[in-house]
């Protein structure tokens, strides 16, 4: 179908084992009820893979997709979204990450790339509108993420678009993430493993191409307006100068700073590793994504010690996760080892977790120095820890058992290992401790990804208007923040901070994806879409297990059972039953059954009726 | 000096919206690839910066326009920089090569070189840069 504006039309599939590429017509269909990123990638994962693959199998597949307003002059959209079957959670698994390959790609002509199969040496996908070439990559194999995309750039130049993995996904390491430019990552939950199984150590792309615009006066009139509100917003001179590091300060005054694997949520040394001091000492450097008014990304510089002029991009998820979370408290170190993971291509927050839940069971003596190969684990120790990161990116000892994530290596440990792994789904917990934030905790539970702040971030909103309380509101802001946060934005495929962090008016979405490709959708709409979507990733991960049970959408064990310690809020932790009513709600809410399942009723009205046959072929039973 | 663009590398982002609003001005498309400012994050295993091309209006005897066999490439007195005889131009792109701050482009699709003409005095780039990093200058 002819597109005004928006998408260019096109789907690129790219077989690799049979070394193939195919290009497609992006359907009316996918286009009009799916719009893009998350929709895209969710549609094409149900409909394509065969249920009950193994992840890591050629049978597998990676969708990479735009969305229509993906690259256009909307601020801060320069975003795509990776999404696969994940090997860490077994489930529906994605992520988004800003970089210039996504309006590369669009100018190449496509709206999103499906990768097939499994090519037999390592090879890397270079797309101009000219054709599509598998090329070999046995020279970047072995290589770090940054040094992949290095020798990339000087090959094809210095503006395409590069994705790269590291080492860590060619090891098959669990929760592999693909890199761009120096440390943007993106897809926790194993998309770059996937990525290295099939054999692919890089995507690239260079586009010439006009994007097609519906109105483009409209478009860049609303883009101003939008772009003046963001600059005159009070806060923008502390984001553009912070970002979202700022947040290290304000989750300490919370008391939900993850702190020696989400014991605490209050770190004494917090201001050693604060957005204050990042400011004034570290950072050099402000990085924007592609159309950004308002960059967030913080370059920063190691000026003391060892690690002096190390480089790495430093946000809060980071920062706490390879910090406060592992009792480091010098950013020096915190920017050394976030160096090293965006080198190694391995995720920030499952790292930090898989690290702080190591040295947790250590000191508890539930793993001896004999597991960890020699290791005497301790909080704080870098030389020490830095060591246990090689060993997890090697797969070497104890890595070995934590490559796979802290769910599948507290399983393997045995004994009380369980209730010190931090995760939902085998996903793990990103930074924000919830033993006094039951509806962040529910945001976590019901995440579709597994425990992950894109979605429901209410964590700010939750503090502000009472943490203890147990009513619907909370259900609502989390489904209302479902919504937005992980519909509506994973969908254009645009950033949600300039709406969440500058109060830029939701209706400025609606407004620009009309001008840009000339329909006529409402907020409403959206919303719609994102609930279908919410309907089918749930029927997916059931589809994919084969059964639910309501356990798995509850929090860390830790959370319920042993309280903080420390800071205001010293001996909070969760309750079941509170817990068990948040979720009564939302499953309520739903429309889903008490043990999550999507009512056969729910599915219909959302136009998923194809569901309900093939999970009862997978043996659930479906309530009426 | 002419009065030409000045990007101040320490205070850009490399978010390139100067790029897609001058690509709209001149063109009316939505394309980074036909702008005549360029912003590129460039990086090594040390460092990394945010660089930039785009035409400093060298003057009546710039090198892009000595190195135009059609003499299609002139310096405009009255608007004082460089301008183009679209009549003149048969796309030979010596101008490209010739250019010494790698500011003139050459795009697919297109017959003709791309370059600054200070949009007549009211340049986009400046206007629309969120970081106040472009300026008028000379």
């Amino acid at each position: 179908m002819e597109f005004k504006g928006g998408w260019i039309g096109k789907i690129l599939r790219v077989d690799l084992s049979k070394e193939s590429v195919k290009e497609e017509d992006l359907s009316k269909e996918l286009a009009l009820e799916w719009i893009g990123g998350r929709g895209f990638a969710i549609k094409i994962l149900w409909d394509e893979l065969e249920p009950g693959i193994d992840p890591l199998s050629p049978e597998n597949k990676v969708v990479i997709a735009t969305g229509p307003l993906t690259g256009t002059i909307t601020p801060s959209s320069g975003k795509l979204v990776v999404a696969t079957k994940s090997p860490l959670t077994g489930g529906y698994g994605d992520g988004n990450i800003g970089t210039h390959f996504a309006h590369m790609l669009k100018m190449s002509g496509y709206d999103a790339l499906v990768l097939e199969g499994r090519a037999k040496k390592p090879v890397y996908v270079y797309i101009t509108p000219n054709g599509v070439e598998i090329k070999d990559a046995s020279h970047l194999w072995g290589k770090s993420a940054i040094e992949t995309e290095i020798t990339l750039r000087k090959d094809h130049g210095k503006d395409v678009g590069v994705i790269s993995i590291g080492p860590a996904a060619e090891n098959l390491v669990k929760f592999s993430v693909v890199i761009s430019e120096y440390g943007r990552a993106g897809g926790r939950p194993g998309i770059g493993t996937v990525l290295g199984s099939k054999k692919v150590k890089a995507l690239v792309a260079e586009g010439w191409n006009d994007i097609p615009v519906a109105d483009i006066e409209k478009a860049f009139n609303l883009a101003w307006e939008a772009r003046m509100k963001l600059l005159t917003h009070p806060g923008y001179r502390k984001w553009i100068n912070q970002g979202t590091m700022m947040t290290i300060e304000w989750s300490q005054e919370a008391s939900v700073l993850p702190t020696y694997n989400f014991s605490e949520g209050v770190f004494d040394d917090y201001a050693n590793i604060g957005g204050e001091i990042m400011e004034k000492e570290y950072k050099l450097l402000r990085k924007g994504c592609f159309s950004c008014p308002m960059p967030c990304g913080n370059l920063s510089i190691a000026k003391l010690g060892k690690f002096m002029k190390t480089w790495a991009e430093l946000d809060y998820e980071n920062v706490a996760m390879l910090g406060s979370n592992i009792g480091i408290d010098d950013m020096n170190i915190v920017i050394k080892l976030n160096r090293l993971a965006d080198e190694w291509g391995v995720d920030t927050i499952s790292l930090g977790n898989a690290i702080g839940f190591a040295i947790e069971l250590y000191q508890k003596g539930i793993i001896s120095q004999k597991q960890t190969g020699g290791l005497e684990l301790k909080w704080g120790d870098e030389e020490v820890i830095i060591s246990l990161a090689e060993k997890i990116v090697k797969k070497e000892d104890i890595g070995k058992i934590l490559a796979e994530g802290v769910k599948a290596a507290a399983e393997k440990i045995g004994k009380e290992a369980p209730k010190y792994a931090i995760h939902v789904k085998g996903l793990e917990v990103s930074a924000y401790d919830c033993h006094a934030a039951p509806g962040m905790a529910l945001s976590y539970g019901t995440s579709p990804i597994g425990a992950h702040h894109k979605d429901a971030w209410v964590i700010s909103w939750e503090v502000k208007i009472g943490r203890d309380k147990i009513d619907k509101s909370k259900v609502d802001k989390v489904i209302e923040f479902q919504r937005i946060r992980g519909g509506l934005f994973e969908i254009l495929t645009v950033c949600r901070l300039p709406w969440i962090e500058l109060a830029l008016d939701l209706d400025y979405y609606p407004k620009l994806f009309n001008a840009i490709t000339g329909l006529d959708y409402t907020l409403e709409n959206f919303f719609f879409i994102a609930d279908k979507i919410y309907n089918l990733i749930r029927a997916f991960w059931i589809r994919e297990y084969g059964e639910w049970k309501r356990e798995y959408d509850y929090p860390p064990r830790k959370w319920f059972e042993i309280p903080l310690s420390k800071g205001p809020l010293a001996g909070s932790k969760l309750k079941k039953e509170a817990y068990d009513k948040l979720l009564d709600w939302y499953y309520e809410e739903r429309g889903w059954d008490k043990n999550g399942i999507p009512r056969k009723s729910t599915l219909e009205k959302f136009g998923l009726s194809y569901v309900i046959s093939t999970l009862e072929e997978r043996g659930v039973t479906l309530s009426e | 000096m002419a009065k030409h663009i000045f990007v101040d590398s320490v205070r850009c982002s490399g978010c390139k919206i100067c790029e897609q609003v001058c690509a709209k001005t001149h063109f009316n498309v939505l394309n980074v690839s036909k702008s005549a400012i360029r912003i590129h994050t460039e990086f090594t295993q040390d460092k990394m910066r945010h660089t930039h091309n785009v035409c400093q209006q060298c003057g009546p005897s710039a090198p892009c326009i000595r190195a135009c066999p059609e003499n299609a490439l002139f310096w405009d007195e009255e608007k004082n920089r460089l301008a183009i005889d679209l009549n003149k131009c048969v796309g030979h792109f010596n101008c490209v090569a010739a250019c010494p701050y790698n500011a003139i482009y050459r795009h697919p699709a297109l017959k003709h070189p791309i370059f600054c003409d200070l949009c007549d005095g009211d340049p986009q780039c400046v206007k629309w840069c969120p970081m106040g990093a472009i300026r008028l200058v000379g």
